[in-house]
């Protein structure tokens, strides 16, 4: 009678547990049994790992098998412990010594390695490792310097026999560098411009409004290239969250752009927020945090999968439970929406909708949509012989520099973006006469009781964006223009 | 059977006022109301009263040509132009006096200068005891209603549905201010809802025959306000209208209408002259002192500012976006931005889905 063991890592959400495999291999009736695991995947991989010794010499067909994973209330499920549980059976046969390496893989009929998902967050902060070739450059990029990538058992076995040398780490790709789209491309459309300066330096959210075509996609997908570049430990979260979820090998460099996000107004609840049957999966927001979540057609997303964006706008995360765990992606957005003024666009030859359509349509915006919002601007149809003079806006790099001044101002004040502050700290730095403009703006129905404060984060950013200490009237006015349509304008037009 | 009697009868079996239009032209030219009425009794005759499951309220009166009691007189003379033979009506009040009375009618999707004309017309025009009807669609037609309580005089709306038909929806607090005040009148049987689009302009005519002269404020190209003002010549009344500019589209209907030759008003004192007897119109046309943000003497868009100043001359009733007055200014945006928050905290400017209008 003999134990193999060999060591392996569970995943919840983005969070690593590690588990321990064992394998007994005895007499008795031949039988492959393996326990302590869940889902389809886990439950076939008795099969798959009794082919793979297999093919590689070591048949296990007329023994008694029976491979444990432990700890036993730990999820544990999918194809990553494969590899392990081969190796945990060599062991135990004798054909490998004992180790450490905390071992991950899917294995092939004929002995080969496959990738699987999630294996950044699951290295992340271990040494000696050992992965699929095909999630390798992963590995590095979560910070493992040598890890041993194989393609097949045998190489694995030759290897740690030491009968033969790993294949050196592989060479990281270049941290993809593509051309952001420039704000430049964006003619026209101070206030929108304006607006999208605003958010970017204060982190607030933005709603543009405006006839198709105008060019609000545009806008929007310029935003992440105003925003800085992600901290090394922030894109590792992003580059985690696309791990988990993403094609295998996705990840082969550390990417410090800000992420975008575009789900299509069709998507579900769970598409948007993260789901799916025993383990949810990151959704949308997640892929975004850090970056820009665009909704493109706002008024026609479902009010649920809307109303799911709550929570990960206050608190920066999202917490999803499912039947076999409760897990927490990260959410930490910048929310960029895009919505027609009425539900015909409105077309060229001016708005055709009846008044209780209109009425209807923008009676999606009242309350705890519209108060997601710091700012709406409108965006304009440019003529198109504006267009033909091949005018340029303003470019991104310009912008940037003001928005990376305006984002240090309000870390060093408040230790965060302004949108995120604390609500006493920004009053505090609030001229008595800005107060005064917005109070006067809600006594007079321009503002909402939730409206006044996101007003007053976005007049602490203007002042910061015009370089003052103190937020001045001309702030204040400049916020509640910014924040006119989601309040007070749709309202006069029922 | 009386004549009340059998208009009854007809209106409970749902036999709306479309019967009428075609009982008289079976009733061959220039039919008298009694040809045409006993034409209905015959259709009727035989046939199973329809329960709608909507009865008149105990104030509901049934007012029919010729009957008793009868429709008002500037009503019944329409009957040869295309006139009325009945119409329900629910007041607090009984139909008696003759008085002045003005139709004010335009757009459902009007200017926030169009809406404050109207109230303001509407609420002079009360005041100088002229009655107010119009048509309780939203837009210029409730500015009016709302103008005439406001100016504490009497308010008449004529509508395209039943009686007890909720429509326009949730505007419940301004039905029974007007059935409090000149009440509801309608040709319609109680229970009939928003069933066909000629219900709207059939009602029409009925607003027309009720008034002097109508007023249109703000009239689209295709706008029932300009089957109004159709009715209203058809039937001999003063047709007026309250020019726009060119640039507003919702008031491309009213323009055309004065080329057509209708008479152009500014104010209640324009409408007076037109159609009341001398003597009656107040003292001082042309429009109410108070409209324009300039006739004070000072500025009081310079006391926010250059860029205030600069900005608010080019507010007007149409919507100007803040690109536009960026352009016009040369101003950056933040300071267009802030000096169109001033002007509006100031209440000489206002904020639109389109943009930015002269409040």
């Amino acid at each position: 009678m003999s134990i193999g063991v060999a060591k392996s890592v569970a995943l919840q959400g983005l969070v690593a547990t590690p588990v321990t495999v064992e394998a007994h291999v005895g007499v008795g009736l031949p039988g492959f049994t393996a326990i302590g695991g869940g889902g389809p995947a886990f439950r076939q991989a008795a099969d798959r790992v009794r082919a793979a010794l297999g093919a590689v010499g070591q048949s296990v067909i007329q023994r008694k098998v029976l491979v444990n994973l432990a700890p036993a209330d730990v999820d544990k499920r999918g194809a990553r412990f494969d590899l392990a549980m081969v190796v945990a059976v060599l062991r135990a046969l004798g054909e490998l010594p004992a180790g450490d390496q905390v071992i991950l893989g899917e294995v092939a009929l004929d002995g080969g390695i496959r990738g699987v998902p999630g294996v950044l967050p699951s290295v992340r902060g271990r040494g000696d490792v050992v992965v699929p070739t095909a999630n390798a450059r992963e590995t590095v990029v979560a910070g493992v310097d040598a890890p041993l990538a194989v393609e097949s058992v045998r190489e694995l076995m030759t290897i740690l026999k030491g009968e033969g040398r790993p294949s050196p780490p592989p060479a990281l790709e270049p941290p993809p560098a593509g051309p952001m789209p420039d704000m430049a491309d964006v003619v026209g459309q101070p206030e929108a411009r304006r607006a999208v300066e605003v958010a970017a330096a204060g982190g607030h959210h933005l709603l543009l409004l405006g006839p198709p075509g105008a060019g609000k996609s545009m806008l929007a997908r310029r935003l992440p290239g105003l925003l800085p570049d992600l901290t090394p430990e922030e894109a590792l979260t992003v580059a985690a969250v696309r791990s988990v979820s993403g094609r295998i090998g996705a990840v082969t460099a550390l990417d410090r752009r800000p992420p975008f996000a575009a789900p299509h107004h069709s998507s579900s609840a769970p598409a948007l927020l993260g789901g799916g049957s025993g383990v949810a999966r990151p959704g949308a927001v997640s892929h975004a945090s850090g970056g820009v979540l665009f909704l493109d057609e706002l008024f026609e997303w479902k009010r649920h999968a809307l109303d799911g964006l709550r929570e990960p706008l206050e608190e920066g995360h999202v917490r999803i439970a499912r039947s076999a765990a409760t897990v927490t992606y990260p959410a930490s957005i910048l929310l960029v929406a895009a919505g027609n003024p009425c539900p015909c666009g409105p077309s060229r030859q001016g708005c055709r909708c009846r008044p209780d359509q209109v009425e209807r349509y923008r009676a999606r915006l009242t309350g705890p949509l519209a108060d997601r919002f710091d700012l709406a601007p409108a965006v304009e149809e440019v003529p198109a012989a504006v267009l033909a003079t091949g005018e340029r806006g303003e470019p991104t790099v310009a912008v940037a520099q003001r928005v990376a001044a305006a984002r240090d101002l309000a870390v060093q004040r408040f230790g965060t973006l302004n949108a995120r502050a604390p609500s006493e700290a920004v009053r505090a730095t609030v001229r008595p006469e800005a107060l005064r403009v917005l109070v006067a703006a809600a006594a007079a129905g321009r503002l909402s009781a939730r409206g006044f404060d996101r007003a007053m984060r976005v007049a602490r950013t203007c002042a910061d964006l015009a370089g003052t200490a103190q937020v001045g009237a001309d702030d204040a006015h400049e916020a509640v223009a910014h924040r006119g349509r989601l309040d007070g304008v749709w309202r006069v037009a029922a | 059977m009386a004549a009340n009697d059998v208009v009854h009868a007809l209106l409970a079996a749902d036999e709306g006022p479309e019967w009428l239009a075609r009982a008289r032209r079976d009733a061959g030219p220039g039919p008298t109301p009694e040809q045409v009425l006993a034409r209905l009794a015959d259709r009727q005759r035989g046939r199973l009263i329809g329960d709608l499951g909507a009865r008149p309220g105990r104030d509901d009166v049934l007012h029919v040509l010729g009957g008793q009691p009868a429709l008002p007189q500037r009503l019944a003379e329409t009957w040869d132009a295309g006139g009325p033979l009945w119409v329900w009506r629910r007041a607090a009040t009984s139909w008696t006096a003759q008085r002045l009375a003005v139709g004010i009618v335009g757009t459902r999707r009007p200017t926030l200068d169009g809406v404050a004309v109207a109230t303001r017309i509407a609420a002079e025009l009360a005041e100088a005891g002229v009655e107010v009807v119009s048509g309780f669609a939203k837009g210029i037609d409730q500015a009016a209603h709302r103008g005439a309580l406001d100016g504490g005089g009497l308010t008449t709306a004529v509508l395209g549905t039943g009686l007890d038909v909720d429509y326009p929806a949730r505007c419940g607090d301004l039905r029974q201010a007007v059935v409090e005040s000149g009440g509801l009148v309608t040709e319609y049987p109680h229970g009939r809802g928003v069933r066909l689009r000629q219900q709207f302009t059939a009602r029409n005519r009925i607003l027309a025959g009720l008034v002097d002269g109508v007023v249109i404020v703000e009239a689209g190209e295709r706008s029932g306000a300009l089957n109004t003002a159709s009715h209203a010549a058809a039937f001999g009344r003063e047709v007026m209208v309250v020019p726009t500019s060119p640039s507003v589209p919702s008031g491309a209907g009213a323009l055309a209408l004065l080329r057509d030759g209708a008479t152009p008003v500014r104010g209640a004192a324009d409408v007076l002259e037109a159609i009341g007897p001398a003597g009656v119109a107040p003292s001082g046309g042309g429009p109410a002192a108070g409209g324009s943000p300039t006739n004070g003497g000072i500025d009081p868009a310079s006391s926010l500012g250059p860029a205030a100043a600069s900005v608010a001359p080019l507010l007007s009733p149409v919507p100007s976006s803040v690109a536009a007055l960026a352009a016009a200014t040369g101003l950056p945006p933040r300071q267009v931005l802030v000096a169109v928050a001033k002007l509006e905290a100031a209440g000489l400017a206002r904020r639109v889905p389109a943009g930015v209008v002269a409040a």
